[in-house]
């Protein structure tokens, strides 16, 4: 019927006013469809950030399930391979006391199985410090930083340095341990893979912000790298670091120095999620 | 024929607002009430003032155009959230009732308030426009057809887009030409009052939301 009567040829006026109708009516339907299905597009788009986002937990969560068996199976390894053959021997050399009554055997036998107990001591005690180094819980993270870095610097394999500028008050024990965590694990990358001569570590604040920054001159990584390898499944020890980072809502960068000589690593900290986290507490 | 589904549609939404009032309370369709109720009252009383009171035209129309102009402003401009946008519609009713002066000025002599009307239509599709743009803009709204505010804009939009050119032409129809017509302007006013009836009998809030069902799964 419209069209009929649009095409009569003595109205222009039908004309103009079906046509415009039928347009405007087909500008808002096409507006009204393009709504909805931007909308569904919006919403696929949003459903696959939040998968990508959730396989990104499980490969956290996987990283530090792996991680956590893996230290459980050195400090296994440390037990059964040094401290049980140790004992072993101390109990071999006291056993001995009981057949050999010759006085001064007795007693050599007796020194020996002193030795052996002191160095399982000191085993013992190393194990335990690599769990909970007891500078960084009476003393704090400047003095444990500084006690890893004079033991990298006395090792001779590199020179390390450290400089904590301001850190008059000390963050929440699991904080620090956290973020000692996060260094050691850095350095040990930096040990591992880098063949650097140096690294310096600095501390410091800006506003509400708490920086490390760790310098080295070797091989290192930029942040593209470091996103990469959190994909994928490799690089557990970074993936450990975001995961450590993750609950103190902290922040990691990796980069080139300006100079493009040195490689910058730099962990972000709000002060105010520390404070947070002591009124919670 | 066409009239009387037309006035049977003018009557739906309001007994629909009735049936469904608990689910209708919120979201500002009380002013979308109120002008159905006004639509559906002026369809008995325009007649009534015409041939009893011999009110002219113009002058119905015009007081129906400016009635139901406020009313869909208020709704409209009560539902877009951006604040720089809301200034919109005050700009515009402004602008509106410039056009009504001057309508009254130059135009009163004709059957029909063109440029009020017509007027009315470009303003209430820009707002219907703006609030769908908000729509698509707020994260919280996934679904915009679970809305009931949507499914009363879209009402807007499609009548005041398929009236346009009708309304712009009105005045100078001879008698003849308005009854040939003015069909346009009563199915859109079914297909406007039908959407006013799924807004009213919609669900509140349910707004299905994919990303917490996907949480929920996990």
């Amino acid at each position: 019927m419209i069209i009929l009567e649009a095409t009569n040829p003595g109205s222009n006026v039908s004309l103009v006013l079906y046509f415009g109708t039928i347009g405007m009516l087909a500008l808002t339907i096409g507006l009204i469809v393009f709504i909805i299905f931007h909308q569904r597009k919006v919403i696929r788009y949003q459903l696959r950030l939040q998968r990508m986002e959730q396989d990104q937990q499980k490969l956290l969560l996987n990283a530090s399930i792996r991680l956590q068996e893996e230290e459980r199976q050195r400090i296994a390894a440390d037990l059964h391979d040094d401290a049980g053959p140790l004992l072993a021997t101390a109990r071999l050399y006291l056993n001995e006391n009981l057949v050999n009554l010759d006085k001064t055997t007795q007693l050599q036998s007796i020194y020996n199985a002193k030795q052996i107990i002191d160095d399982t001591i000191q085993l013992i005690r190393n194990i335990s410090h690599s769990l909970m180094p007891p500078t960084l819980k009476n003393f704090g993270l400047e003095s444990a930083v500084n006690d890893l870095f004079q033991k990298i610097s006395g090792s001779g394999s590199m020179n390390a340095s450290s400089r904590f500028h301001d850190y008059r008050e000390r963050l929440q024990a699991e904080n620090e341990l956290i973020i000692f965590r996060v260094i050691q694990e850095l350095v040990n990358n930096i040990l591992k893979h880098s063949n650097a001569s140096f690294i310096h570590l600095t501390q410091n604040t800006s506003g509400d912000k708490f920086f490390i920054r760790l310098h080295h001159d070797g091989r290192g990584i930029t942040q593209n790298d470091f996103n990469k390898l959190n994909k994928s499944n490799v690089g557990l020890g970074l993936k450990n670091i975001q995961s450590r980072l993750k609950v103190l809502h902290g922040k990691i960068f990796f980069e080139k120095d300006m100079s493009q000589t040195y490689y910058k690593v730099t962990i972000e900290l709000i002060k105010e999620e520390e404070d947070k986290l002591r009124e919670q507490e | 024929m066409l009239y009387l589904l037309f006035i049977i549609s003018e009557l739906l939404p309001v007994v629909f607002y009735l049936a469904f009032h608990k689910r209708n309370k919120q979201e500002g369709l009380q002013v979308i009430f109120a002008y159905c109720l006004f639509s559906f009252a002026m369809e008995f009383l325009a007649p009534l003032l015409k041939n009893v009171f011999h009110v002219n035209g113009f002058y119905l129309y015009s007081a129906f155009t400016i009635i139901e102009y406020f009313l869909l402003t208020i709704f409209l401009y009560r539902s877009i959230k951006d604040p720089r946008l809301r200034y919109v519609p005050i700009i515009g009713s402004l602008a509106f009732l410039g056009m009504v002066v001057a309508s009254f000025v130059h135009n009163r002599s004709s059957n029909f308030d063109s440029p009020s009307a017509s007027g009315e239509n470009v303003l209430i599709i820009i707002y219907s426009i703006i609030f769908l743009y908000g729509q698509i803009k707020d994260p919280s709204i996934l679904f915009v057809y679970y809305t009931k505010k949507f499914w009363v804009v879209i009402a807007f939009f499609i009548y005041f887009s398929a009236t346009l050119f009708l309304f712009l032409y009105a005045s100078n129809f001879s008698t003849q030409e308005h009854k040939n017509y003015w069909y346009i302007n009563n199915i859109f006013d079914i297909i406007k009052n039908i959407f006013f009836c799924i807004a009213f009998s919609m669900k509140k809030n349910k707004t299905p939301n994919p990303i917490e069902n996907y949480y929920a799964d996990i």
